[in-house]
């Protein structure tokens, strides 16, 4: 009885919650693709999302979605799913003197930091604004444990890439994640400023054992902690009415575990947290002719810090502090050739069009199609995210990354994306017998009701 | 005789001082009608003056030219737009517009000798300008010419310039010019509405008026 | 005969005036309604469509929208109208194609979501909620705006 009563409740709550108008939809999304390179092939990924948007009175909303994908990747189980985001945000507008808005976000949610190269992920966990008419304090903290590994990309220690290959481990690497951040648009001659302070704490040692710190026998089935802090500026805004910059630079610092010298050890070597010292810098410049097919030209130059005696990108220090930039999780630059941006220059030049885009009502209105050439380069002597890239090769030319794409909407709840890219190396920069071109397709499916 | 002569010099300077600005309906085609303040709803007229808190409106398919000192307002159709304020005072002109729906196309001319105060307000949003041409609909303006500040209900601003435009949604922050370039270079494949992403919804985006004015 | 003419002119004259105010009052009527009724949405949609004059009534716009073949039970007796049927009553009156979704089931749901992909609406677009006569008219306007572009 007191179930039923319960039950009763809740559904004439959600009947009284509806009339401010809730919203739920279904949306499909596969993604078919090719690459030559080693241990790829061919892969397809089909994922549903369900999602449900629920106003709970003036100043809260209910956000929720499922997902479940369907997948052909030998390195992923064939059906898997998550929680994608459950979250409820209350926003709390003040008009009076001294306007100001603040809303709080509580649940999971996704969550980047202002350029998108160093953090971009969904967490658990809480996120604060406050906005004011001269600018938006933002903080955040989240969780990453208890995402489904198989819908993240948080590798940064030897531990996560181990759990990553491990079939039994379901959930992703236990990371405490807080930013702060600080945005003032338009201060002055129209150019916007972003501040941004990210912390990223390893909390693997609460649930397991990890190499502690002086250990004096090398395991390389093992590894340590890595815990790592950014400190970011940004600036960005108009030179004139069709021609864009933004400009940002990062400071990386940490820890990362090393198997050094050690003159205090028995052995003459042990374990040691080494501090990290890295950095990422980045500007772009993107020039919208929209009288011409709508188009746009850009560059984009992207530069990350490497380390000449580091072995491998993961935990692969090998003496004194480390300056090779970790980002946690955030966008990359290239179609057949990604690597992570870290011991990294990268010039991206692209150009799209959009050449029916006056013809009106046409299906082929939306259809944008582009180019782009991205020639990559070690910033210096090491490792770098990609095994295939020799550590012991110095700074200079990888290879070129081309691409070209075409996107089209022919209707509203049908989305359609096709991408060609070809990777042309530079033998001497990679390991031997690792330096064949790769030529890489795909195509992206998305259909919702 | 003298104390009336005394009085009426007075009056006659306050007058060249302080004088109410005139707004004057100058064309129009179609379904308009004007509400004086106080009255009903009335046909318009050619020429006919528009004194402060004047409300007209344009049915389907209709339109009206209003001339407010520099100003020329081009009222758009199902458009409804309240004159609130016409001042004009030493080499100063205040205009304030509050425009309740619809769509107007502003265009103030720069006047030598006199700044121009003009403001058009909407429930969610501000547009304040001088010497600049620009379409503004309360959720969303593109500049023809000039400058025009843009602000949201809590006053948080953009400047828009000869060739740009932005838009509001909600209490949201006026969309950067480069933003609303990218919406229409950008086609988006994923289909997931934009409310189910970003949790749009409920009845937070409250309305409330900011004035700004560009000097 | 001149004096007949003379009432006849007067006549006439008057019924024009009192046309204009007829649509002013409704357009004041729904600017004042926190939840559009069906009948004025009915009589929006329709006379800036121009399937009606913009001198009917929402009684005259309910008996036009029976008229059309549009596959909607329309409401006898009076009620608020929901953001999708709102919505897809501009579909059909504007003769707006829609998604995908929409050609193959035509429903208010879906044409609340085509409206709310072509920026006709930037609040909630839950097709369930009700909508208020400022809102009501500002969509009807994007519509108008947006089809000005399309032509």
């Amino acid at each position: 009885m007191k179930q039923k009563t319960i039950f009763l409740i809740i559904l004439l709550s959600l009947w009284g919650w509806a009339l401010y108008g809730f919203d739920f939809g279904v949306n499909i999304e596969n993604n078919s693709s090719y690459s030559s390179k080693e241990g790829e092939g061919f892969i397809q990924e089909n994922t549903a999302h369900l999602w449900l948007n629920l106003p709970m009175g003036d100043f809260w909303v209910l956000n929720a979605s499922l997902m479940g994908s369907f997948s052909n990747d030998s390195d992923k189980p064939t059906f898997y799913g998550d929680i994608e985001t459950f979250s409820l945000k209350g926003t709390f507008p003040h008009l009076e003197n001294g306007a100001n808005l603040f809303s709080l976000e509580i649940g999971r949610f996704f969550h980047k930091e202002f350029s998108g190269f160093v953090f971009a992920h969904r967490m658990d966990g809480f996120r604060m604004e406050f906005g004011y008419p001269s600018s938006t304090l933002q903080l955040a903290f989240g969780y990453t444990g208890l995402l489904n590994k198989y819908y993240t990309s948080l590798v940064m220690s030897k531990l996560d890439a181990l759990d990553d290959l491990d079939k039994d481990i379901l959930f992703a690497p236990k990371r405490l994640i807080g930013t702060l951040s600080w945005n003032i648009p338009e201060l002055f001659a129209r150019q916007n400023v972003n501040f941004s302070i990210l912390v990223n704490e390893d909390l693997r040692h609460l649930f397991e054992d990890v190499i502690k710190e002086g250990k004096e026998v090398y395991d390389p089935s093992s590894g340590g902690l890595v815990d790592t802090q950014y400190f970011g500026i940004g600036l960005d805004g108009p030179l004139t009415s069709a021609l864009f910059y933004n400009a940002f630079f990062y400071l990386g610092t940490g820890r990362m575990l090393t198997f050094v010298p050690d003159s205090q050890s028995n052995t003459g070597e042990a374990y040691l947290y080494k501090n990290i010292l890295a950095g990422l810098g980045g500007v772009s410049f993107k020039y919208y002719l929209q009288e011409f097919f709508q188009s746009v030209a850009s560059v984009q130059i992207l530069y990350a810090t490497g380390d000449s005696d580091s072995i491998s990108y993961i935990e692969g220090n090998t003496s004194g502090g480390s300056s090779l930039f970790l980002p946690i999780s955030g966008q990359t630059l290239g179609t057949a050739f990604q690597p992570k941006t870290s011991n990294l220059l990268a010039v991206e030049l692209g150009y799209s069009l959009k050449p029916f885009s006056s013809a009106k009502g046409s299906i082929l209105e939306s259809l944008q199609a582009g180019a782009k050439l991205t020639p990559f380069f070690k910033a210096s002597k090491g490792a770098m995210s990609e095994g295939e890239v020799d550590p012991s090769a110095g700074a200079g030319y990888l290879g070129t990354d081309i691409a070209v794409y075409g996107n089209l909407r022919p209707f509203s709840d049908l989305g359609l994306g096709v991408a060609m890219g070809f990777f042309l190396p530079y033998s001497s920069a990679f390991l031997p017998g690792k330096d064949d071109p790769i030529v890489y397709g795909q195509f992206v499916f998305s259909f919702s009701f | 005789m003298k104390k009336i002569l005394i009085l009426t010099i007075l009056f006659l300077l306050a007058s060249l001082t302080f004088a109410q600005e005139q707004a004057v309906l100058r064309e129009f085609s179609g379904k308009v009608e004007v509400m004086p303040p106080g009255k009903n709803w009335e046909p318009a007229a050619r020429n006919l003056v528009l004194p402060a808190g004047t409300v007209i409106s344009t049915g389907f398919n209709s339109f009206a030219t209003i001339q407010a000192g520099s100003a020329t307002i081009q009222v758009k159709p199902l458009t409804r737009m309240a004159v609130s304020e016409l001042v004009k005072a030493q080499g100063e002109q205040k205009t304030s517009l509050d425009l309740k729906v619809g769509r107007v196309r502003a265009k103030v001319e720069k006047v030598e000798g006199l700044e121009h105060d003009f403001t058009l307000k909407s429930p969610v949003s501000t547009a304040a300008v001088r010497g600049t041409e620009f379409d503004f609909s309360g959720t969303g303006l593109r500049v023809w010419e000039g400058i025009v500040r843009y602000a949201n209900a809590i006053g948080q601003s953009r400047t828009i310039q000869q060739g740009e435009s932005s838009s509001i949604k909600g209490l949201q922050a006026p969309a950067s010019p480069e933003e609303a370039a990218v919406a229409t270079s950008k086609t988006e494949i994923s289909t997931r509405p934009a409310g189910a992403a970003e949790g749009a919804g409920g009845k937070a985006s409250l309305t409330g008026t900011v004035k700004v004015t560009v000097k | 005969m001149r004096r007949r003419i003379l009432l006849l002119v007067v006549l006439v004259g008057l019924s024009a005036t009192v046309g204009f105010a007829q649509s002013n009052a409704l357009i004041d009527q729904v600017l004042e309604q926190k939840k559009v009724g069906y009948s004025y949405a009915a009589y929006l949609v329709l006379s800036a469509a121009g399937i009606i004059k913009d001198t009917a009534t929402p009684e005259q716009a309910m008996e036009a929208l029976k008229q059309q073949d549009w596959g909607i039970k329309v409401p006898e007796e009076p009620t608020d109208i929901s953001l999708g049927q709102y919505a897809y009553l501009i579909m059909k009156a504007f003769n707006i194609p829609g998604g995908l979704m929409y050609r193959l089931m035509p429903s208010s749901r879906y044409a609340a979501r085509e409206i709310a992909y072509l920026g006709f609406v930037t609040e909630n677009p839950s097709p369930y909620r009700s909508i208020s006569g400022q809102e009501a008219m500002q969509i009807l306007n994007n519509v108008l705006s947006w089809k000005e572009e399309q032509q």
